[in-house]
């Protein structure tokens, strides 16, 4: 079997797409591909227009079976190749677009899906959601991106080593840090001052000490769903009075000035505060990202929905207990036993991609006193219920396995693409008799 | 012998809106206090005699006179704390209004007025509207500093409204009247899709690239060159410029000469240096400012009318008023009863000016479209009458603010029969429950004080949850469709509710309390009014 794969984001693009909307598509076709090659020979195409068809017929003309695995939403999948295509995509809202707008009728992704035959998602939450527009039967499969063996393997070798002394991290890039930091340079205009950050200098190398409780969670802060304000705000209130709670915030993005200025103004608007936050904008070596991992003790996400979100699954299955929200994707992996819970209610919202702003769909709102009451209640079993800990550590690492090991990506996509053909054989024999 | 304490008591008033005002005050945040004072007065006025101030320069004059009578003065300061002045020889007190759990207890911009801790410490007491704003002032100054809660007396307002009807959950059909304009859903063809401009077909865009093509200068060869320089330099020369209708400074000509013909022929880096040092014929001419179409708005000088029918939802707000949460208020609304015809949600703005808030709104309803049930938006002035028909329609008020410090129109609707959709929290603690309203769930987040000029939190409001927003949508109308028992027992336990709350004698006895005075008579004055929260 030929298995043809894209995403628009690519290794010669990815480093000027860091943190755009379409480039977390690439680390999920990264993340597929190794699970892709057990099941057949794996092609990576540049230019879906002019190289797939012609791989096809080339398989056609052998009786290979073949399939292109467009990683890209739907809207931006193309319909009219001969070869068989399935979108694999992300979504995180509680119905799929079921209306063309803005000209263009693949905004309809029904229209995509029917053409399609069949899509490839990462959750439970959406196979729900596409199910209810298309057909209950429709065949859609959530195979998540398989990150558990890497990040398990690298939790294993953790295992044991409690930091007792500060861990020490090397960054390529900025490193803010709440306790240096002259927070009055973020301050509205009028009473700015103090030394701020020279966004313009050199990137140079930095050192980074880190201990205590640490939580860390790694996002893009240009995505308007990550929902920083409320995690920020609620740890400095949970931890006013409480040195030694750090919240590191990991950003990708492509612009630093962009992805820090914001959210250096709520650490000024949120002071004041004894606990410590440091915003590390910048690459961190394999090394390194294993230290922050091993020095972190809970992973944070406070969005309004997930489509899988690859970081908290990493460090989950690193062994890393969650403070999160049960919504959308994290429906599949999260519960009390891995997981700090924190409640959140559904708002009605637009479709990211709709330029209408129509609203037509739900995200989920956190509740801010909950995340308060959950990053609180993590810390006290941080600090004082190891067994507990170990327990919601061990459950993690379990869950998750569950969830996006490799052999669960195989197995899934074994059976459905086998099914797949096996329907398309049937459907073509029936044409031809 | 010495009068006794009731009748040589002088309570001297000042707002910073008085009677002549309150019509340009329409919506700014000053504009409560004055109906705070309007429904306070009667009350005081039962208890001593009332005197109201123009400026708080007149407040010690008026003292001292009344002293030298012989009787004992109170100034009430309808005014925030860091605005009440310090200098007074009369005895001082705040009515604060305020909706947040912690007071300033700091102070900024140097000025120590901003730290109400100081403020009430001086004054030694202070009247507030709610339990909420109560716990926030003890939990800074002391759990025994007193304190006196006071929300305005109203129920007795709306008798009238009491007697002439039964509330009724599915309206037949009210008309509403407004001197202004209406908005209604149901005739503005509003369109989702109408929010983006329709995308060009590959005609049109043919057709453009035409036009450009053709709009572009002929390429500058020399010959064209020399063309553009003697043209301008001989009206450059003869100073022709002057001769015209709308004379032409001569240098426009060297600066048309420089900016066509020859500028591109300099090196870049010469550009700045000849900019400086000949800014009339180098230096490049502002960007034009692209004014904005102006709004298409209506006439707001007539009386307007419409009719509105079946599960009617009212609610009264400000859009500049940042705490009212409308939007979230609409959106659940829109998407609760999006296949709904008989659900309508009137919008009594109270906002002067139209324009700034006209697009935001229609922009939300667009974005909300298609939806079956009925959004009508009055903007204008409503007379006592035509309010009264505006009570009298309500199948329920809504309210899905962040916070209140006590809410007028939800009180005024519940004093008139109207079971509400409404958050719990806040002043509204104090007469929200399940037994009278859909309780609209709600979590705390951070917010500042709004006069700190710092934005720094330091104090909590609260997030409606939309969620439950819309289910007290869904589970009200259910109610009124199919149980009206059910909506006669909640309609009569918010009037007794409000009795209980805020008629005058209930009022008048927690200040007689307070001040250890003596009603000298007991009857009400109604006051009318048009009050946003």
């Amino acid at each position: 079997m030929l298995i043809i794969i894209h995403s628009e984001t690519n290794q010669h693009t990815i480093a000027q797409n860091l943190g755009r909307s379409e480039y977390s598509y690439y680390f999920v076709l990264k993340e597929y591909r190794p699970v892709l090659e057990r099941l057949g020979r794996v092609v990576e195409v540049l230019d879906p227009q002019a190289e797939v068809d012609t791989l096809y017929r080339e398989c056609l003309s052998r009786g290979e079976p073949c399939v292109f695995l467009s990683f890209s939403p739907p809207h931006r999948t193309p319909v009219h190749l001969a070869c068989p295509t399935l979108p694999v995509f992300a979504w995180e809202f509680s119905t799929i677009p079921n209306e063309p707008f803005a000209g263009e009728p693949r905004n309809d992704w029904r229209t995509v899906l029917a053409a399609c035959g069949a899509a490839i998602t990462h959750s439970s939450y959406t196979v729900n959601a596409v199910r209810e527009a298309m057909t209950q039967n429709y065949p859609i499969v959530a195979v998540p991106a398989p990150v558990w063996d890497r990040f398990a393997a690298r939790g294993a070798q953790l295992q044991g080593q409690v930091a007792t002394e500060p861990l020490r991290l090397t960054i390529k890039g900025l490193v803010a840090d709440s306790r240096t930091l002259d927070l009055n340079a973020f301050g509205p205009a009028h009473l700015r001052n103090g030394e701020g950050i020279d966004f313009a200098a050199p990137i140079s190398e930095q050192a980074l000490l880190l201990d205590g409780v640490v939580y860390t969670s790694v996002f893009n802060p240009g995505d308007g769903r990550k929902n920083w304000e409320d995690m920020l705000s609620a740890f400095c209130v949970s931890f006013r009075d409480v040195e030694d709670a750090t919240l590191v915030l990991k950003l990708t993005h492509h612009d630093a000035e962009e992805a820090l200025g914001d959210i250096l103004h709520h650490l000024y608007k949120n002071q004041s505060y004894r606990c410590r936050i440091v915003l590390i904008y910048g690459y961190l070596a394999d090394p390194d990202y294993e230290r922050l991992v091993q020095a972190t003790r809970y992973v944070v996400n406070t969005s309004y929905g997930e489509g899988q979100c690859l970081p908290l699954m990493e460090f989950m299955s690193c062994g890393k207990p969650a403070v999160a929200p049960r919504t959308t994707a994290m429906i599949d992996y999260l519960s009390a036993d891995n997981a700090f819970l924190i409640e959140s209610t559904d708002e009605l919202t637009a479709w990211p991609h709709d330029p209408r702003r129509a609203f037509r769909t739900l995200r989920y709102v956190t509740n801010w006193a909950s995340l308060c009451e959950a990053y609180k209640a993590s810390y006290e079993v941080a600090k004082n219920q190891p067994a507990r800990y170990a327990q919601m550590s061990a459950q993690a690492v379990n869950s998750l396995q569950g969830f996006c090991s490799q052999a669960v990506a195989e197995q899934r996509l074994q059976v459905f693409l086998a099914q797949l053909f096996e329907q398309r054989l049937a459907a073509m024999e029936v044409r031809e008799a | 012998m010495a009068p006794s304490s009731w009748d040589a008591m002088n309570f001297i008033l000042y707002s910073d809106v008085n009677d002549s005002s309150i019509s340009q005050s329409l919506g700014r945040p000053e504009y409560s206090y004055y109906f705070v004072l309007k429904a306070y007065r009667p009350v005081l006025e039962s208890l001593g005699r009332v005197h109201v101030v123009a400026s708080p320069a007149d407040v010690d004059t008026l003292y001292r006179q009344l002293l030298v009578a012989g009787e004992d003065s109170l100034f009430l300061s309808f005014t925030p704390p860091q605005k009440t002045p310090v200098d007074l020889e009369c005895p001082t007190m705040c009515v604060v209004a305020w909706e947040f759990d912690s007071i300033p207890d700091e102070q900024w911009d140097n000025d120590p007025r901003q730290d109400w801790t100081q403020m009430l410490a001086r004054q030694g007491r202070v009247i507030t509207l709610s339990s909420h704003t109560a716990r926030a002032i003890r939990r800074a100054m002391g759990e025994n500093f007193p304190v006196l809660v006071l929300p305005t007396p109203l129920w007795e307002n709306f008798a009238t409204i009491r007697q002439q009807m039964l509330s009724t959950p599915v309206n037949p059909g009210t008309s509403l009247a407004i001197k202004g304009c209406i908005f209604d859903t149901r005739t503005l063809g509003l369109c989702a899709d109408a929010l983006i401009p329709t995308p060009i077909t590959p005609e049109e865009e043919a057709a453009l690239a035409a036009a450009i093509e053709a709009a572009r200068p002929p390429p500058l060869t020399l010959k064209r060159r020399f063309v553009i320089a003697r043209h301008y330099l001989r009206l450059w020369a003869l100073n022709l410029g002057h001769e015209q209708v709308e004379p032409v400074p001569r240098v426009k000509f060297l600066y048309n000469w420089y900016w066509e013909g020859i500028r591109d022929l300099m090196p870049d880096t010469l550009h700045g240096w000849l900019e400086q040092r000949l800014p009339a014929v180098c230096g490049a001419l502002p960007v034009p400012v692209v004014e904005p179409v102006p709004l298409d708005l209506p006439d707001t000088t007539s009386v307007v009318e419409t009719t509105v029918d079946g599960v009617v939802y009212v609610t009264v707000f400000n859009p500049k008023d940042g705490r009212k949460n409308w939007h979230q208020l609409i959106t659940a609304f829109c998407w609760a009863f999006r296949e709904t015809s008989d659900a309508t949600l009137v919008l009594k703005i109270t906002q002067n000016d139209l324009a700034s808030y006209y697009s935001e709104l229609m922009t939300l309803l667009a974005q909300l479209t298609p939806f079956a049930c009925r959004v009508v938006v009055m903007h204008g002035y409503l007379d006592d009458a035509q309010y009264a028909r505006l009570y009298q329609a309500a199948s329920f008020y809504v309210n899905a603010s962040r916070c209140e410090g006590l809410c007028l129109p939800l009180m005024e609707f519940m004093s008139s029969g109207k079971p509400v959709i409404a958050p719990d929290h806040t002043a509204m603690e104090d007469y929200i429950d399940d037994a009278v309203a859909f309780v609209v769930k709600s979590s705390e987040e951070l917010t500042i004080w709004p006069q700190d000029t710092r934005i720094i939190y330091r104090t909590l409001r609260y997030r409606p949850d939309w969620g439950s927003l819309k289910s007290a949508y869904e589970n009200s109308y259910q109610m009124a469709k199919a149980r009206p028992q059910d909506y006669q027992r909640m309609s009569v336990a918010a009037v007794e509710r409000m009795h209980d709350y805020c008629a005058f004698a209930p009022v008048q006895k927690r200040m007689a309390d307070f001040f250890a005075l003596t009603p000298m008579s007991a009857d009400a004055t109604p006051v009318t009014d048009n009050a946003s929260c």
